[in-house]
């Protein structure tokens, strides 16, 4: 018989499963996720060489790191990189994007080649160009100079981040091309044939439909596109390791320099505290600015 | 009248012919570097030198594998990538199913906090928590070990797979539960005979893509191995660029080893692969 007692019982078992079964995810997230999130702010007031006990240094991390020559270089870098790679990414995957949602033949074919090389080890892709672009016995050193072009510097102190942000799309666009798909395919068929047969022509279906029925999947791909070239580390360490010089000495790699190499612990933690900052910041005002665009159409 | 409707038509064409013509430019775009790499690994090393370049091999040889293999510890790397990757996926699977079954189903206090908690991470760059994840793992003597490596990777993006397959639960019936609980069934032969099976689309997606991230995975290895018997591949890769800079028939081998089994997978599971980018939207 089902009693009172009974069913607080099978409550309280309920209970105890629940916070078992969420329980160790909980514990390791807290550890190794949440709790050096929390730590890089507290480290970043701190002077610390892992050698010696940490030194309470207040805010001179962040006073050292906006005074460094080295720092703003760094950033200027940075910015120039993302801003080489993510516009053109999204336009060149908005425009494949397109014509693969016209459903054109080989579809399935181009969707899965274009999506490949966003799988593949950066590593490994940084290699094969690296091969390729090589100057003596590369292949498109060679097809260039079947085409009369002799001498490209490929990581010229000029070219290196061109290069490195042009490997980047290489990888990346396929992911962006899917994404956007995945959202041109849900805009309903309906909308697109009503406005063809009041007349609207291709250039008015994009302006008028296409796009702002996509707004919010582009800014989600915008935003996510940010933060991670923001971040870009593999292919700028396998390609150039930073250089020539401090051509290419993005911010991910500045940082894990100074952590790893100079071993400022704190010093590293506040520059980690300033891209979250700045990443936000970025974030928030992409988010207004999309709004903005949309409410003004 | 007549001339602008064949105007039209014939802008149409020439629009169409360009879309063809970009669509399959970048196809190609992707393709030739990955098949001259595969084609690359199989020439004499000598080969490399001729000019003009060759695309097909004149001569198929497996000397660049042994090389690889004999004069570098790839054997090694591939183990070491393998131990990490199972882990990380077989741990991140379990570990977040479990915690998306209590989160979606059952009843217990403090779980909204709990999972807003759990939400927190998915603004937070990885950046972010490098350093002082590398303090931690220091502090508990797993630097150069397999754990230092597997344990970060598996909780850093946790968050993401809870989230995911909470919401997949949510939009599976209750009915099955219900009955078996009724049955008598406790909510751990729930969990793995119903719950699990239940899930198996959207764990085979999480799969992939935590497979993706840990195999591929560099930066985090890099900072926590130091000696060359625990090196996973993508740094065994960049170590051996660093050796034998001038041997770039050895290091496509090495390079098309590496990717391989993605490439495989790729090939056998494409749908979660695109599944794995539609996924990846719903943060």
């Amino acid at each position: 018989m089902m009693t009172w007692e009974t069913l607080r019982r099978a409550k309280a078992r309920e209970g105890i499963s629940g916070y078992l079964l969420a329980g160790p995810t909980m514990v390791g997230y807290l550890l190794f996720c949440l709790c050096p999130a929390a730590a890089a702010v507290i480290l970043s007031l701190f002077e610390w060489n892992l050698l010696t006990p940490p030194r309470f240094v207040g805010l001179q991390n962040y006073r050292s790191l906006v005074t460094a020559p080295g720092f703003w270089n760094t950033a200027g870098v940075t910015l120039k990189y993302v801003l080489l790679n993510v516009p053109p990414q999204i336009i060149l995957s908005f425009v494949l994007a397109s014509i693969l949602n016209q459903k054109i033949r080989g579809y399935r074919v181009l969707r899965g080649i274009y999506l490949l090389p966003w799988a593949l080890m950066p590593i490994a892709v940084s290699m094969i160009w690296k091969f390729m672009l090589d100057p003596n016995l590369g292949y498109v050193t060679y097809l260039a100079e079947r085409l009369g072009i002799y001498g490209i510097q490929w990581f010229s102190p000029k070219s290196a981040l061109l290069t490195v942000a042009a490997l980047n799309i290489w990888q990346h666009s396929g992911f962006t091309t899917t994404f956007l798909l995945i959202g041109l395919e849900s805009i309903p068929t309906t909308y697109i044939e009503a406005a063809s047969i009041d007349g609207a022509s291709a250039w008015a279906l994009f302006w008028r439909i296409r796009l702002p029925l996509m707004m919010p999947v582009l800014i989600f791909v915008t935003i996510t596109s940010f933060i991670g070239s923001f971040q870009v580390f593999d292919a700028v360490f396998a390609l150039t390791q930073g250089g020539p010089g401090t051509a290419t000495n993005v911010y991910y790699l500045e940082l894990y320099r100074q952590a790893f190499f100079f071993l400022r612990m704190g010093y590293a933690s506040a520059m980690a505290v300033l891209l979250f900052l700045v990443l936000m910041a970025i974030t928030l005002v992409q988010l207004q600015l999309f709004r903005r665009i949309d409410a003004w159409r | 009248m007549m001339t602008r409707m064949r105007t039209k038509t014939l802008l149409k064409k020439i629009s169409r012919i360009l879309s063809y013509a970009l669509a399959y430019g970048y196809a190609l775009a992707i393709l030739f570097p990955l098949t001259l790499m595969a084609l690359t690994a199989f020439k004499p090393r000598h080969e490399l030198f001729a000019y003009p370049p060759t695309f097909w091999p004149r001569e198929w040889t497996l000397q660049n594998f042994e090389r690889v293999f004999h004069t570098m510890p790839y054997t090694a790397f591939f183990r070491n990538t393998l131990i990490v990757t199972t882990t990380v996926v077989i741990a991140q699977l379990a570990l977040s199913a479990a915690a998306a079954y209590a989160f979606a189903r059952l009843r217990f206090r403090g779980r909204d906090g709990l999972f807003l908690l759990l939400l927190i991470s998915l603004m937070v760059p990885s950046a972010v928590t490098v350093v002082p994840t590398y303090v931690l793992v220091r502090y508990l003597g797993w630097i150069n070990e397999y754990a230092g490596v597997a344990v970060p990777m598996i909780f850093s993006n946790i968050a993401f797979g809870v989230f995911f397959l909470r919401q997949y639960l949510y939009g599976i019936p209750l009915e099955i539960e219900e009955a078996a609980a009724i049955e008598g069934a406790s909510i751990w032969r729930i969990w793995w005979s119903i719950i699990l099976p239940n899930c198996r689309p959207a764990l085979a997606t999480l799969a992939v893509i935590t497979f993706v991230s840990a195999w591929n995975a560099f930066l985090w290895p890099l900072i926590v191995l130091s000696s060359q018997d625990r090196f996973v591949l993508s740094i065994g890769l960049m170590y051996m660029q660093g050796q034998y800079s001038t041997d770039w028939a050895g290091i496509m081998a090495g390079s098309l080893v590496t990717i391989l089994p993605i490439a495989v997978a790729y090939v056998a599971l494409q749908k979660h692969f695109v599944e794995a980018v539609y996924m990846s939207g719903m943060r």
